[in-house]
């Protein structure tokens, strides 16, 4: 798709200006491009998975202005004037970073194709719910499927990150009060 | 697996949105969510001509309440209603049915019209609808109708909204102190899409309403076990209770298009649903309970 010019074929091209992961990009892209194909390949941000490509496996989950959506139905031109962040963009983020940590402490991945979903999806968990149960961290990741069946490890993850976390407030709330 | 070409048409208010439908042919859509739309596409199971993206409609956006009546705009998502103090405080049987319907990734995008309009068999909101019952808004460019939820839902994936007519907004009657309601389900996951399920609306007047989705191709009224739900002992799970029920729910089916799939059969379906019955209708009898105490 990035080695067709954009002009060929003089298809309905829009001129989509977004902002992925803080950067802002303008591109050329046809009404009926998926978000997740304009991450993927246009902007060769592959850390976001495609699995289904109909929305069930949640491999394909990014944040639209903040809130989780499936980027396989979601068209390009509707992240327009909008911020997109993928799971590369997550970086520094506290919650994100525990969550890694955990993930690999855990060893909540095995082929790790379904990981950046998981992740993407737990992130939101958590900032929502930070110290959530077992129940609502199954619930809250309902979406996601592993077909390497490994959710044993991801929810165990998910739960250390939570308790990890909370560790760190309060310490840092120790600090504080110390103070 | 990608979408046919389709003609693009952002709008930025209703009416705008209506004339671009008027303008288009009749095989436009209004893309809302697309989290029921998109997967179709993808998989070339709809190909629509062109979509007019109701996204930028900020006067479709509003959740409004006013003269017993909470309206959503067609542009509310689902996570919006599910998480609204007057929705989850005077409409708390479509709260849960938000909640139920489908995942967070999925409700953050996904609009409350949005499912209506679908009207997947087993979607929640519609027999929640029916049961409650609410009316559907629907505009065309120059007019407006008013549909009640029971008329509007045809068959699987059909409603009455004709070729250049959105649903613009539902609303929902709220529900006064003291009604009890009750939502009870089943599926192969959790937030999936229901096998059968069940909604009780329970009026303080003595009117029960219950709709049952997943099991026929539409919403279904079941005018026999709501007539019978008054009679039925307040202790919900006596097997005399579940034979009663599981008699007055195969009069409603009689003759009944059962759904019979693979997933579950016709028989299991209606076994299910009478469990699920007893449990909803012990829940809505416990809620009217406390309402009253309160």
């Amino acid at each position: 798709m990035t080695d067709t010019p954009p002009d060929a074929n003089a298809a309905d091209r829009r001129l989509l200006r977004t902002t992925v992961n803080g950067i802002a990009r303008q591109e050329l892209v046809e009404p009926r491009m998926l978000l997740s194909d304009f991450l993927r390949r246009t902007l060769h941000l592959t850390g976001t998975h495609v699995g289904c490509a109909h929305g069930v496996c949640g491999c394909c989950t990014v944040l639209v202005d903040g809130a989780t959506a499936r980027a396989c139905l979601t068209f390009a031109v509707q992240v327009q004037d909008r911020e997109v962040q993928s799971v590369e963009g997550l970086g520094e983020d506290p919650i994100a970073a525990a969550l890694r940590a955990s993930f690999h402490e855990c060893h909540a991945l095995q082929c790790g194709y379904c990981t950046p979903g998981f992740l993407m999806a737990a992130r939101q968990l958590l900032s929502e719910t930070p110290e959530p149960d077992e129940e609502t961290i199954r619930v809250a990741l309902s979406g996601n499927i592993c077909r390497c069946t490994g959710y044993v490890n991801i929810v165990r993850a998910v739960r250390h990150a939570a308790d990890s976390l909370a560790a760190a407030r309060d310490q840092q709330q120790g600090l504080s009060d110390a103070r | 697996m990608r979408p046919a070409s389709f003609r693009h048409h952002p709008a930025r208010s209703v009416d705008e949105a209506l004339t671009l439908l008027a303008s288009e042919d009749e095989d436009a859509r209004i893309l809302a969510g697309g989290q029921s739309l998109v997967p179709l596409m993808n998989l070339r199971m709809a190909q629509p001509s062109a979509l007019i993206d109701i996204n930028g409609c900020d006067d479709l956006g509003r959740i409004d309440e006013a003269g017993g009546w909470i309206e959503f705009g067609a542009r509310v998502r689902q996570r919006e209603g599910e998480l609204s103090t007057a929705v989850r405080a005077r409409l708390p049987m479509v709260a849960a049915a938000l909640e139920l319907n489908g995942h967070p990734a999925t409700r953050h995008r996904g609009t409350i019209c949005g499912t209506l309009a679908h009207a997947d068999p087993s979607a929640e909101l519609p027999a929640v609808a029916v049961a409650l019952g609410a009316e559907m808004v629907l505009r065309r460019q120059g007019a407006c109708r008013i549909v009640p939820a029971e008329a509007f839902f045809l068959g699987a994936l059909e409603t009455c909204i004709e070729p250049g007519e959105m649903l613009a907004a539902v609303r929902f009657p709220v529900q006064p102190a003291r009604a009890g309601w009750g939502l009870a389900e089943t599926g192969l996951r959790r937030h999936d899409l229901a096998l059968a399920g069940i909604a009780v609306a329970m009026l303080p007047a003595g009117v029960t309403r219950i709709c049952a989705f997943g099991i026929t191709p539409e919403p279904l009224r079941l005018p026999t076990l709501e007539a019978a739900a008054d009679d039925l002992p307040r202790s919900g799970g006596t097997p005399a209770t579940q034979a009663r029920i599981a008699e007055a729910l195969a009069a409603d089916l009689e003759g009944a298009d059962l759904v019979d799939t693979l997933h579950a059969s016709a028989r299991y379906r209606q076994q299910v649903t009478a469990t699920l019955a007893a449990r909803a209708l012990a829940d809505a009898r416990q809620r009217a309970s406390q309402e009253t105490a309160t």
